[in-house]
């Protein structure tokens, strides 16, 4: 279980003026479920997805996982908690290096879990065949293929580590509806293959209720609302 | 009877790419009228952006385009080099699709706002800033004061694009054409935005580029495009609540309340002579394999073999 525990975010703006981003929020994020997250931009969505994975340090408050504070991990450790809890942004473009292929990538995550190629080579095939992603589309640059596939990569590499918890930051919102169903589906069965938990941030009510067990809505940095 | 503001007569775009032929549009005609608004929908790729780039005549070095493309009752591709600059921004207004790259990085968001309207209206500075503030208050970018002097690495994604949206709506250009500027806009400020584009079809028209078939729905008119070709095109109300082509209805299907099914198989790239969209249909016949006309049926106009009457 990933649990943020009464986690606030504090930025000082230029002017001087101190900001809350997030306030006192708290959550639970379970294995094998999708919890949703919903709410008016600015509302600090992100900002508490960049601290559910330490992309970013809170002010107050704690990250658990499995009841283990992770909230001042660095280096290794922290290193070795990113490897189970991922984030898969808005724009896939910024999780690929323009300068090599989407291979090279997964590869490159690959080696990062010290995977032998045989290993490697499974679960590329596995896990593109349940994004639908083109084996064909392998050797080419980011450049080089469609927002839609780039985003089915992004998940791809992002699950090449067998991540415990992925966070969704509105992957589908750049996409064709027709695109949108087929990667929404592809990640539900992957919640049930591999029993992920996942956080889904959107702004499509209907998507977060057809894909979600639960959904939380957030209103100025608070959380105000379950269902 | 309304005048017509835009008519696009057998628009046929191909890109060289490599030494091989890409067809982009392949035959659209298109007409909007005076206080008319129209939704565009379709996949990626089937060729929306390109018809918007095509009518203010923007891939003249990058593709060939043949067909007629008439602003009103002008030739856009005839006319002369001056008078086209004129009636892009005043006459035709574009909101591209990545406010991101569409605002100069090292100036302040509310003075390229300002400066635009000035240079469209040709009013002096103070008339073109209190517009801009009062457009960018109607758009939701609030406290103004701030807004208006932010740079815009300082903007999320959805103030950038209202921000983009106010030129288009506090200039008086004829024909707005917008693509996707409801995209990552939450339910509040997507509202907003639909609500002052529409309202720039009241002097004028509506071009909506969009894969948002809920806001589609409100626009007067409802097009969609596939592989370049316009398939089904009539009232949003029918063609959304009431569609006759498989592929509308695909599209459909695909939305999360209604089942969120894919259309199965990928888009083609060599489509064949026949229905475009023959290899992914589930209604396919024998008559597909010869290439349908758009066909006026049950109040819109359908390109499908198998749609009766």
């Amino acid at each position: 279980m990933l649990t943020l525990e009464n986690v606030s975010k504090e930025f000082v703006l230029s002017s001087g003026r101190r900001f809350n981003a997030v306030k006192d929020v708290s959550l639970d994020l379970n294995k094998g479920s999708v919890l949703g997250m919903m709410g008016d931009s600015g509302c600090g969505k992100s900002t508490t997805a960049l601290i559910a994975c330490r992309l970013l340090n809170q002010t107050s408050g704690k990250i658990l996982l499995d009841n283990m504070d992770v909230s001042s991990h660095r280096r290794k450790a922290l290193s070795q908690f990113r490897r189970s809890v991922q984030i898969v942004f808005q724009d896939p473009i910024s999780a690929f290096d323009p300068l090599h292929t989407i291979r090279w990538s997964f590869s490159e995550a690959a080696a990062a879990s010290g995977m032998t190629a045989e290993v490697q080579s499974e679960r590329q095939d596995e896990l593109c065949q349940s994004m639908d992603f083109p084996l064909c589309l392998l050797d080419r640059f980011p450049s080089e293929v469609s927002g839609g596939e780039l985003q089915r990569a992004a998940i791809v590499r992002s699950l090449f580590i067998k991540p415990d918890y992925l966070i969704l930051d509105e992957p589908t919102s750049m996409l064709d509806l027709s695109t949108q169903a087929q990667i929404s589906r592809g990640i539900l069965s992957i919640v049930q293959n591999d029993s992920i938990g996942i956080l889904w941030i959107t702004h499509d009510e209907a998507l977060a209720k057809a894909v979600c067990d639960r959904i939380l809505y957030m209103k100025d940095g608070m959380l105000v609302q379950q269902s | 009877m309304n005048g017509s503001v835009l008519s696009v007569r057998d628009l046929r775009v191909n890109f060289q790419t490599n030494g091989s032929k890409v067809s982009a549009l392949n035959g659209v005609d298109l007409d909007l009228a005076q206080g008319e608004s129209l939704a565009l929908a379709g996949e990626s790729g089937s060729g929306k952006s390109v018809l918007a780039f095509a009518v203010l005549r923007l891939l003249d070095d990058v593709a060939d385009v043949e067909g007629k493309i008439l602003f009103e009752g002008e030739d856009v591709y005839q006319m002369a080099h001056g008078r086209l600059l004129d009636i892009r921004g005043k006459g035709i207004c574009l909101v591209p699709q990545s406010p991101g790259t569409a605002f100069d990085p090292l100036r302040k968001v509310g003075v390229q706002i300002s400066d635009f309207i000035r240079k469209v209206e040709q009013i002096d500075a103070a008339d073109a800033r209190s517009r801009s503030i009062t457009e960018m208050d109607r758009l939701g970018l609030r406290p103004v004061k701030d807004t208006y002097e932010n740079y815009p690495h300082r903007m999320s994604g959805g103030m950038l694009e209202r921000s983009l949206i106010a030129c288009a709506t506090a200039t008086s250009s004829r024909l707005v054409i917008a693509d996707e500027p409801t995209k990552g806009l939450d339910r509040r400020t997507k509202d907003i935005a639909l609500s002052a584009l529409l309202s720039t079809a009241e002097n004028g028209a509506l071009m909506m580029i969009t894969h948002d078939l809920t806001s589609a729905k409100r626009c007067e008119r409802t097009a969609i495009m596939y592989c370049g070709e316009l398939v089904e095109i009539g009232p949003s109300e029918s063609v959304i609540e009431d569609s006759v082509h498989p592929y509308t209805k695909g599209l459909i299907r695909s939305m999360p309340e209604r089942g969120m099914t894919p259309i199965p198989r990928r888009v083609r790239s060599d489509p064949g002579g026949g229905c475009r969209f023959y290899s992914r249909c589930n209604e396919a016949s024998e008559k597909c394999l010869f290439h349908p006309d758009l066909r006026m049926m049950r109040g819109r106009e359908v390109r499908c073999w198998n749609v009766d009457a």
